[in-house]
């Protein structure tokens, strides 16, 4: 059962996350992807849904890696995302991926294995998108396959293993005492 | 739990031999209490910090057990009006966590709603509400530019509206500057007028005494020391309230201060250093502006080698601006300040940093570590802690929490840590913004007694204060900061002599009883004027559900959906022409639909263009391409002609995504989305709702990450490399911002959003009055229809 406390702690941590998206739209494109290659730039590609790791982490509550992810995604789009509705679009298929990852092991397991596991399904629905949107499909099928590849990486490591570690320190500073993570812990 | 009867109502509660325990833990928060409240009485409740005040506030109101998890053994009962959704008014300390929507009719109606006040019943009890708590702005009015002040009367016109039975007041001006702290304190006062009944937590409550009927002391284990009539008891235990550190000891007695402040109560009487002690500071026609607004101007002072020098004003007036110059923070925008006869920008910033010492109001700013100890010694430490450290653990009282997060320690142990990791080093002078503000008496005592020490020593101290008491026994110099200049610069006595600059400055607005007639409590009603100005005053109202545009007119979930489900057509146009068209139509929309003229049309797509040229390059240099199309090679990259038309198209169809999502901008109000959600789409209120009030508290942010990013400047060889690490940065803000959601679900709960009202769309009533029309169903199909016809067609 969700608690009010969740929702709001999860829309929190949402708009933080969002506004870190929004930086990471206008940083990541110049520097990665439009000078070196494509796949160089899905190396940074779970960044996007952190937000997807990090609450359902803290909170344990079934839908809480789709719902962060879509209000992150919502806030990124309110903050002037140059993707625009596409990151809202974004936010729907990478919060359905990570979301389906915690499922996998029915919401009650957060440790490593299923964090990792849910950041790279995240980046399955990312290279979903990718394909469809951003005209993915007029590479080649080797640059697609790269690309949907480390883009799961990335998630797996940025979107599960980072996430975990920041929610580890948060819990190490006395905050979340009354969240399911350090309830679990007990 | 059993409810009183109806002819016994004179007795709201009754509590006897209660005991509470936290989850896990074996020692109770509140052990044995016996305690009542009847209609019309007010209680004041005083002990120690973490004496479990606040507990036992929230036990009454019944925020425990419902939203926070304990065990509670003993008996309780409850008169049956109290138990009911918004019978008790809270008020908290955090006048930011309390809110959860934009506007002030809207944050007052989601009380009423959660009571099922029929929608058109709320703008009379809104209203008169508002008036009652002599809050006198718009309905529309955003309450974020509001005052501390304004934003606790807001807190209690809420109560209010719900006609609440009881009030709880949990320290509600800890937050608080002196004449925002008096806002609170008068409307306190007025509600004891009426006679309603009330439960105050309060640290600074010399004006109250007047207007508590009884006072309830608790002891440090949480049990009740004594209580009875207010006056009485206070006078007759003050010594017990120093000695568990409730006052601080230099605090005058409320009796003694109607008299003006007393000589005897200067233990200092030096008289100032004279002139030609070298200056450790000084300042030559010093301003600072910020763009048209000046902060204070023609600011000239000296601060003597080895001095103390208390910087006292109202808040806004720039006495953290002045500390923050001094430690050349924020430079002046004209004017010269000098530390040791060298300018402040002069100096070379490692020998600056080592020679003034800064202590922020947030300690949490300073911590860059994950335990005390490596904190105490400026590295990461091994098993074995330096005797440096250990020292300064027992010094400051943190023994023992060497291994702990200093984010997990308590309020005033965060405080001494701060101190404590800026006096380990020798410094010349110590700059400390209000460091005893919000804190304990013990804590406060331990502060004060370190820096006296220092001065000893020979060192300098300015510290910015709202204590008056605390200036009167330890400055040897007071600057005050007001409406834009130095009012006074000299001994305490002076100004202490000058009772009307006093209270111009609003220097006593925290200690004068409420009921002394030489204060006319309207004096501080002129610090309230919020920092914008609604000139239409109440008209604003009806803006409030008024639409302009076509768009406007339309439901916002409706009009997110079509917009969304347009950019998702989008993906499938694969010509320059296609993808032109959509954009084309977007633009169009914005035009005819949204009212824009062409500039705001041009102002919206223009910043992204750059970007999309990116794409494009991305495109051209990296898509695939068949055996017989040219390249060009140049460096690693291959161009094509191809892959740039591609480029070209997915650049036209990201810009028409931009466009759909300027026109849902152009014609939504974040709150009417909101309540659409919940009213429209049926999602469950707790979700809607919740968001928002998350949403809500980003702006705070903003003021936060500044403060922040100067904290870590000043700490000196570490900044390079506390930009790698991250959590460093993360920490602080997350856990503010956990702390804070937390915050906000409970003062939530508290008006009455619990049970089915929150889990159910149904099962609440809306002030807003957003619906779904034909109109709404017709705009997503024509809408989605028109844009697959331009697809095939073009």
């Amino acid at each position: 059962m969700w608690k009010l406390r969740d929702i709001v702690v999860a829309a929190i941590l949402s708009v933080v996350c969002g506004a870190i998206y929004m930086g990471w739209d206008w940083i990541t494109n110049p520097l990665f992807a439009s000078t070196m290659s494509p796949i160089v730039g899905a190396l940074v590609n779970g960044l996007w849904w952190i937000a997807a790791g990090l609450v359902p982490y803290i909170i344990r509550r079934p839908g809480a890696a789709f719902f962060s992810e879509v209000v992150s995604a919502c806030v990124e789009f309110l903050f002037g995302s140059p993707y625009s509705l596409g990151a809202v679009i974004s936010g729907l298929v990478q919060g359905a991926g990570s979301e389906l990852g915690f499922a996998l092991w029915k919401w009650r397991r957060y440790d490593l294995i299923p964090m990792l596991v849910a950041g790279a399904l995240g980046g399955v629905g990312n290279s979903i998108q990718w394909y469809f949107e951003y005209q993915g499909d007029q590479y080649s099928i080797p640059v697609i396959i790269g690309y949907t590849l480390v883009t799961m990486l990335s998630g797996a490591i940025l979107a599960g293993a980072l996430p975990k570690w920041i929610g580890d320190a948060l819990l190490r500073t006395g905050t979340l005492r009354n969240f399911e993570i350090a309830k679990q812990r007990r | 739990m059993t409810e009183l009867r109806d002819h016994e109502s004179k007795r709201l509660l009754a509590l006897r031999n209660v005991s509470l325990f936290y989850e896990q833990s074996e020692t109770p928060v509140l052990s044995n209490i016996d305690f009542e409240i009847h209609e019309g009485e007010s209680v004041l409740f005083l002990g120690p910090s973490g004496c479990g005040k606040s507990t036992l506030a929230m036990l009454c109101a019944n925020l425990i057990p419902q939203a926070i998890e304990a065990r509670v053994l003993g008996e309780i009962e409850r008169a049956r009006e109290l138990s009911a959704p918004g019978g008790v008014g809270y008020v908290f300390q955090d006048p930011d966590a309390q809110f959860c929507m934009l506007h002030v009719a809207d944050e007052v109606a989601f009380g009423l709603e959660n009571l099922r006040i029929a929608p058109d019943a709320m703008d009379l009890r809104i209203q008169s509400a508002l008036r009652a708590t002599n809050l006198d702005v718009a309905f529309a009015a955003e309450h974020t530019a509001f005052s501390g002040g304004m934003k606790q009367k807001l807190a209690i016109a809420s109560a209010l509206a719900l006609d609440a039975k009881l009030f709880v007041f949990d320290e509600p001006t800890a937050n608080l500057d002196p004449a925002s702290s008096r806002l609170v304190f008068e409307r306190i006062a007025e509600l004891h007028r009426q006679h309603r009944s009330m439960i105050v937590i309060e640290h600074k409550f010399d004006p109250l005494l007047p207007v508590m009927d009884r006072v309830l002391l608790f002891d440090a284990s949480g049990r009740i020391y004594r209580s009875g009539d207010t006056q009485t008891v206070v006078r007759e235990e003050w010594e017990w309230l120093i000695e568990v550190g409730v006052v601080a000891p230099w605090k005058l007695r409320p009796t003694e201060r109607l008299q003006t402040f007393p000589a005897h109560s200067f233990i200092k009487n030096h008289p100032l250093r004279s002139k030609d002690v070298a200056p450790a500071i000084s300042i030559v026609n010093g301003a600072i502006r910020f763009g048209e607004h000046t902060v204070w101007r023609d600011v000239s002072l000296t601060i003597a080698k080895g001095s103390f020098t208390a910087v006292v004003g109202p808040n806004g007036a720039g006495k953290s601006t002045l500390l923050q110059v001094m430690r050349g923070l924020i430079p002046l925008s004209s004017g010269q300040a000098q530390v040791f006869l060298q300018p402040v920008e002069k100096w070379n910033k490692r020998e600056f940093a080592k020679a003034v010492a800064y202590c922020f109001q947030n300690p949490e700013y300073q911590f860059i570590y994950e335990r005390v100890g490596d904190e105490l010694a400026d590295r990461l430490l091994e098993d074995e802690i330096p005797e440096q450290v250990l020292h300064l653990l027992l010094e400051f009282g943190l023994e023992g929490c060497e291994k702990n997060s200093p984010f997990a320690l308590s309020q005033g142990q965060k405080r001494r840590l701060s101190v404590a990791a800026m006096v380990k080093d020798e410094h010349e002078i110590y700059l400390l913004d209000e460091p005893t503000f919000g804190q304990d008496a013990k804590t406060q005592q331990m502060i004060v007694d370190h820096l006296v020490r220092l001065q000893e020593q020979g060192r300098t101290i300015v510290l910015t204060t709202h204590d008056m008491d605390l200036v009167g026994r330890f400055a040897d110099q007071v600057i005050v900061v007001a409406e834009e200049h130095i009012l006074y610069e000299g001994p305490p006595q002076g100004l202490f002599r000058d009772r009307e600059l006093m209270h111009r400055a609003h220097l006593l607005d925290e200690c004068m009883t409420l009921v002394e007639e030489a204060y006319p409590l309207v004096q501080s009603a002129k610090l309230e004027i919020p920092k914008f100005e609604d000139k239409q005053g109440r008209e604003e109202q009806i803006l409030l559900q008024q639409r302009q545009s076509f768009l406007q007119k339309l439901n916002p979930g409706f009009v997110l959906l079509a917009s969304l489900a347009v950019t998702l057509v989008a993906m499938f146009a694969h010509t320059i022409a296609q993808a032109l068209a959509m954009l084309l139509l977007a633009v169009f929309l914005m035009a005819a639909l949204a009212w824009l003229s062409p500039w705001q049309i041009l102002k919206r797509l223009f910043p992204f263009i750059g970007f999309y040229v990116l794409y494009v390059w991305s495109l051209t240099a990296f898509a695939a391409v068949g055996p017989h199309t040219q390249t060009f090679h140049f460096l690693f990259y291959r161009l094509s002609w191809t892959g740039f038309y591609d480029g070209v198209v997915l650049a036209l169809r990201m810009l028409s995504a931009v466009a759909f999502g300027a026109l849902f901008l152009a014609s939504a109000d974040l709150a009417d989305f909101i309540v659409a959600l919940s009213k429209n789409f049926h999602i469950k209120p707790k979700f809607a709702y919740g968001m928002l009030a998350g949403i809500r508290v980003v702006p705070l942010f903003q003021a936060e990450w500044i403060k922040l990013k100067q904290a870590r400047q000043l700490r000196g060889k570490d900044v390079r490399l506390s930009f790698l690490r991250p959590v460093t940065y993360a920490l602080p803000l997350l856990s503010q911002a956990i702390r804070m959601s937390e915050r906000v679900a409970i003062a939530m709960e508290a008006r009455g959003f619990q049970g089915a009202v929150a889990a159910d769309a149904k099962a609440r009533t809306y002030y807003r009055k957003v619906s779904i029309h034909v109109w709404d169903y017709l705009y997503f199909l024509v809408l989605v229809t028109v844009a697959i016809a331009l697809l095939i067609l073009v």
